[in-house]
Parts: structure tokens; sequence; C-alpha cells
């Protein structure tokens, strides 16, 4: 099926912003981009667009599946 | 002008619910311990309620639109969601709980109703907090 992998916090300071920025940017808290990058909650779609948005990429550059082994 | 970042208003929204939580829950033992369907002021659970409500409100508007919408976004809405569905469990619990302790004479039926409608609504506050120190 797949195990949900995200690059947000890597793509974050990629583009030089902290948490509180790119919450602000997103429209959210500063605890919800926090419990993201630490695979605590997983965004709505809408939300995920939405930082793919702010960070200038693609969704799939953010999230994608990865193989769960065995 | 706002004066209150959208943080400060979810520190004062989980606070403000914590503590009616906490009255509810202290109301509901106290009456269970003491045998007392009034333990402690019995307005004291509402007077918290009602207090809430309003001290969130006046937040939401010192805070602004733009930082109530921030602090009540997704993360908030799921968190708030678990609580009221473990506080839908909790609520279902207290009657078989509270069927045996009638049954077996730990507890009337004055005390139980006190104990139940102040446990009832002390589940999902309480609920709300933990959910929201566990996920950071």
């Amino acid at each position: 099926m797949g195990v949900l992998v995200n690059h947000l916090k890597e793509l974050r300071k990629r583009h030089g912003l902290t948490q509180a920025h790119l919450a602000e940017a997103a429209l959210v808290s500063r605890k919800t981009i926090n419990t993201i990058e630490n695979r605590v909650f997983v965004p709505s779609t809408v939300l995920a667009l939405r930082l793919a948005r702010v960070l200038g990429v693609s969704v799939h550059e953010i999230f994608e599946l990865a193989e769960e082994e065995g | 002008m706002t004066t209150m970042t959208s943080t400060g208003f979810s520190r004062v929204r989980l606070g403000v619910l914590s503590a009616t939580g906490a009255i509810c829950l202290t109301y509901g033992v106290l009456a269970l311990a003491w045998s007392e369907p009034d333990p402690i002021w019995p307005w004291l659970p509402i007077i918290f309620g009602v207090a809430s409500v309003a001290i969130i409100a006046l937040s939401a508007r010192i805070a602004g639109s733009r930082n109530a919408r921030i602090a009540s976004d997704e993360l908030f809405r799921a968190q708030w969601r678990g609580a009221v569905q473990i506080g839908y469990w909790a609520a279902l619990a207290l009657y078989p709980i509270f069927t045996l302790l009638l049954l077996n004479d730990v507890a009337d039926y004055p005390t139980s109703f006190a104990a139940m409608g102040t446990l009832t609504g002390a589940a999902p506050l309480l609920a709300f907090l933990w959910l929201s120190l566990r996920q950071g």
C-alpha cells in the first residue's frame, strides 16, 4: 500500500524559512507545521497544495508514498 | 491593530477549556467521594463554561480574524474532533459504571446525576488538553 513520506522540513530549510514563517504564509499555526514535519499529522489536500505553492514546488516533491518493506 | 498572536489565542483557548474541564472533573469526583450532589457551589461548572465561551470570543476579537483563523486551522479541528469522539465514548461508559455504583449502593440517584453530568462535560475538554499536549 505504501507509507507516507514527507520532505517538508528539508524543503523548508532549503528555502531559508522557519516553521513560523512557513506557517504564516500557509495560514496555519506553527504547531501544525511542526506536527506535519514530525509525521504526527497528515495535512489535507488543500493544505498540501498551499504548502507546495508557498515553497514553489509540486506536492509530489513534498509528499510521496514509499513502498512498505516485506 | 491586533495585540494577540494566533499562538496567544490558542493558549488562552486551551487554558480556559482546560480549567473548565478541571472544575467539572473536580465536581464529579467530589460528588462521588462525598456522596453529595452539590459538593461545591453547583453553579461553578456552568459559570466556568460560560466564562470560557466569553473569554474565547473576546480573545478571538482581540487577535483579529486572521490570527483566530490560523489558530483554528485543520490541526485544531482534528484535535477537537478527536476530543469529542473520546468524550462520546466516555459519556457512554459512564452509564454501566454508574449502574454498578447504584446497584451496589455506592452512589444514590441525585449524586449520580450530578457526577455523570459534570464528568460528561469534563471528558472532551480534558481529552482536548491531552491531545494538544501529546501532539506538540
